[in-house]
Order: structure tokens, then sequence, then C-alpha cells
């Protein structure tokens, strides 16, 4: 975590300047750093103009198509018979991205029609590219339709379209922040999609899926089941579904919770900053009493999250913020410092 | 700066070539940049600053074939910004704010001395007022996206220049005439915003 504090002023010494720079280093620092967007906004408009940027970009590839088209008139008559798989490649876009790596931790790799390379934060995931995490290695990944895709260690994973993902190994969560129907996990023992929830999907010779939120439909041939939050379906093969009961906290959860991708906490309050810690871990959000409430909306926080675990940035936030909590039966009770 | 056009020329091909990274590449940025620039020209209304600076991408993006090069890219897009935002307050008759000049005033006098001469000091309660803020953040958004960042890296975060050098994966004596080249045209931009003209092309 970097330059967590919140907006009261601070006594911490002033950063050394650059000497010769003084006056420009003193101005920049009282403007502070610049302001990111916030997630939704930027999410919401890359969305619209990426879809703008590829009605332009595909109108302009075939109009260079029709004007080569006209220039070679005679090439194209012998070319007549491949004409409709030409235009299908056309009309696809290259490099097509289905989601986005938001964070990577340990060895990650993207193996493609072009080789294998190391996964980065902020790069993307292409349609027909499989992501692999070894030992060391997760990832979390935002889907294009905004849903977090998080890949525990030594799992794989292909990208198949924007909505669907093959589980090869290993285990991933989906959050799908809500919606209903965004992502499908789909694996040779059984598809599942989400109804608006939070869910984890595991191989180990069968197919387990466990729902903390919403629900998950599971279908294996003809067969279907449906999984509330607190249930999990195990589908084996040769065997039937089988349905039991999972807790929605607790270690079965915590490092799908430790891969979500950074809050953006600057300019907003410790309040959201909670809510987002409880949406993660499934907590109950409490406040001591109304005090604490009202201190929780007024502090803004400022800097940026690093890569950290959600329990040690939750010590860290309220500690800058003047709040204490404790966590008792899966209830965070956020509380002012004495 | 000619080589900075000559890669921003060279995003536009592949942006219209259909190339996905590329179109992030552009995304990445210059949204955040856009964002800051309406967000200040609309009175801090986020809602607004998002709707404007979507359509001022989107506008922007249809015309990706008359991008010649002769600016940069982000001066360009603010050129689309501008405009967008003229028709959005048009529309709910509403005013832009406006950076007039403020030149005049003694204390913004005695910042653009202190920037002019380096053994002038610039006292507290200048630097505590919230116009000043406000000009500053305006004079960073005039600046191309990598010159802020690298503005911010060095004097808010203190990054060693060898940091700011592998972050923009340039040689350290690259990432040291960055900076030159980022503190004379933050300068600039500074004084222009505090005499009210208009955006100027950056390098």
């Amino acid at each position: 975590m970097r330059n967590v504090k919140h907006n009261q002023p601070s006594d911490a010494p002033e950063p050394p300047g650059d000497g010769e720079n003084e006056a420009l280093a003193k101005l920049l620092r009282t403007a502070g750093p610049r302001l990111d967007p916030p997630r939704e906004r930027r999410e919401r408009a890359y969305a619209a103009v990426r879809r703008e940027w590829q009605r332009v970009a595909k109108a302009r590839r075939k109009r260079r198509y029709i004007v080569w088209g006209i220039a070679s008139a005679a090439a194209a008559m012998v070319a007549l018979a491949f004409l409709p798989s030409l235009m299908r490649r056309l009309n696809t876009p290259p490099d097509r991205a289905v989601a986005k790596f938001e964070r990577v931790e340990g060895g990650v790799k993207i193996a493609s029609k072009d080789g294998t390379r190391d996964a980065k934060a902020g790069e993307s995931l292409l349609a027909g590219e499989s992501l692999q995490t070894l030992k060391d290695g997760h990832a979390a990944l935002l889907a294009s339709g905004g849903e977090s895709l998080r890949v525990d260690a030594e799992a794989k994973v292909r990208a198949l379209s924007e909505t669907a993902f093959q589980l090869e190994s290993g285990r991933v969560y989906v959050d799908s922040g809500g919606k209903t129907g965004g992502v499908e996990i789909r694996t040779d023992f059984g598809n599942t999609k989400d109804i608006g929830t939070q869910f984890s999907v595991s191989l180990d010779g069968k197919l387990t899926v466990r729902v903390r939120e919403g629900k998950v439909e599971l279908k294996r041939g003809d067969e279907k089941a449906l999984a509330a939050a607190g249930e999990e379906l195990t589908a084996a093969p040769k065997v039937a579904i089988a349905r039991a009961q999972v807790p929605v906290n607790g270690p079965l959860w915590d490092w799908a919770a430790d891969l979500a991708p950074a809050f953006k906490m600057d300019g907003k309050p410790a309040k959201s900053y909670l809510e987002w810690v409880c949406h993660e871990k499934a907590w109950t959000l409490k406040y001591a009493d109304a005090k604490a409430e009202a201190a929780a909306s007024a502090i803004v926080l400022h800097g940026a999250l690093e890569s950290t675990s959600l329990d040690a940035s939750l010590d860290a936030v309220l500690a800058v913020s003047g709040l204490s909590y404790r966590i008792k039966d899966n209830t965070l009770t956020v509380s002012q410092t004495e | 700066m000619r080589d900075a056009f000559d890669s921003d020329r060279a995003l536009v091909r592949r942006m219209l070539s259909g190339e996905e990274r590329a179109f992030e590449q552009f995304f990445e940025a210059n949204f955040g940049g856009l964002y800051r620039f309406a967000l200040l020209r609309m009175g801090n209304d986020g809602e607004a600053a998002e709707e404007v600076a979507q359509a001022a991408l989107c506008a922007a993006v249809k015309k990706l074939t008359t991008y010649r090069g002769e600016a940069a890219l982000f001066t360009w897009l603010c050129t689309f910004c501008r405009h967008e935002i003229s028709a959005f307050c048009r529309k709910r008759k509403r005013a832009p704010v406006s950076f007039g000049s403020a030149e005049e005033q003694p204390w913004i006098r005695e910042t653009l001395d202190a920037l002019e001469d380096e053994s002038s000091r610039l006292p507290d309660e200048v630097l505590s007022r919230k116009e000043l803020k406000a000009l500053v953040r305006e004079a960073l958004n005039r600046l191309p996206p990598h010159y802020g960042d690298a503005l911010e890296w060095k004097y808010i975060e203190n990054c060693p220049v060898n940091e700011i050098a592998k972050r923009m994966k340039m040689s350290p004596k690259a990432a040291e005439s960055l900076l030159t080249r980022a503190r004379d045209a933050f300068r600039e931009a500074f004084t222009a915003t505090c005499s009210g003209e208009p955006e100027t092309e950056m390098e």
C-alpha cells in the first residue's frame, strides 16, 4: 500500500524536493496526485468507445476491401469461389480481447497460437488464448461484461468468448457484480451459469461448484441442478449430481478475496471501502454507534492500495482513518478509536 | 516533439488496422486525462465529465483518419473534448467553468516568479489557496499524459529517475530529458492557465 491517508492535515515531514525545482515540486505536491476516474466510469466509457472503434475499424476494412476489389476486378472473378470465407475473416476482428488482467501474482503464462508469454497486469486475454497459473501463480481478470474472474494456483483456463471460459484444471472464482448470466464456466464434467452471484468452480477428478451469493445453474447433458448461496454441487463421472451445504466465508473463499483487484479508494469515503471489504469477505457490516458510521462516511481516503491481502489492507486503512474494528460471527463491527 | 507525434501517428495507424492492443493503449493513455480535463470544466460533476470524455473519444475515433500527427494525440483529443463540453453545456443551459485571467493577482504573480526564479520561495499562504490547486491541476491537464505521469512520479511519489525510466521503458538519460521537457511544458502551461490563454499545442 502506498500513500494512504485521510483528508485531515498531515504532520508528516515534506518529502525532499529536487533542489533546483523546489517551487515546481511544491506546486505539484500541493495539488496532489491526479485522480483516476472511478472504475465504473472507466469501464462504461471503455465499452462505449471500444464499440465505436470496432465499428469504425470494421467499416474501414470493408471499404478497403471494396476499393481493392474494384481495382482488381479480373482477379476477383477468379477468387470468387473463396469470397464467403474471405468475408467471414474480414468481419472477425483480429485479436479480440475477452478479458483484462487486473492482478497477476507469481507465475502466470498465456499460451496462444504464437507461443507462450508471461501475463502482466493491464494486458488482455484474447479469445482462443489459454492462461495457466503455476504453483505460485494467481490471476484476477476483468471480463468484458464487468465480471471479476479469479484464477487460483495451478489452474488452466481457456478463453472461448467474452462470456464463456473453459476450466481445464484447478479452481476459479466468479463475481458477477450482481448481474445475471454474465459468465459461463465450462468443464468436461458440466457447464455452470451464474444467476447474479459469487461462486467458485474447481476440478479435481470431479467438478465442484460452490455458491456464495445468488444462484448457479449446473448443466450436464440433460441433467440440470440449481444451487443457492451456501450450497455446493458435485458432478463426478457416472454419478448423479450431489448437493451439500458449504460455508459462505472462511478458508474456502479467502484465496479469492485476497485476489480481489485493488479497491480504487482515492477520493472515496471509508464507508465505501468497508462495504467493499464486506462484499469480498461475505461479512455483515455494522457500526458500533451512529458516530462511527458518520465518521466512516465523512473520512475521505486518498492514495492507493498496492497488492496486499485484504486483511492487511483493512488494518492499514482503518489505522489511518481513526477507526478500529473487530470481527465476530462473520460480522465486521467498526468503531471510532478512543 | 516530432518523435512523440510519430509514435502517436503509428498508434492511430495500428488502431485503424483493427489492432485491439492499440485501442487499449489509446484508451489507457487518454481517458483519464480527458476525464480530468472535463471534470475541471464541469464543476467537478463526475457524471457529466464521464459523458463528455466518452463522447469526445467516440467522436475522435470516428475521425481517426483525419489525425495527421501535427500535434500530440492528446492535444487533438482535447479539441473534441472542448467541443463536447460546449455542446453539453448548451444543451443543459449550463456555463462551463472558465479559467479567466488571474495573472494580475499578487499571489499568482508570486507563484509565477518562483517558477521562473529558483531563488524565490513560495509562501505557505499562497500554497494553501484552493484556487492554486485548481490552476495546477488545469496546467497538468494541458500536458500530454506521459509528461503528467513523469512529473507526478518524480515530485509526488519521489521516484528516482531510474525508476521513472523503468516505468517509461526508456533509458535513464532519456527519462531525465523527458523530465526536463515536462517541467518546461508545465511552466508554460501554468503561465498560460494563469493568464487565461486557451490551450496551446504541447510537444
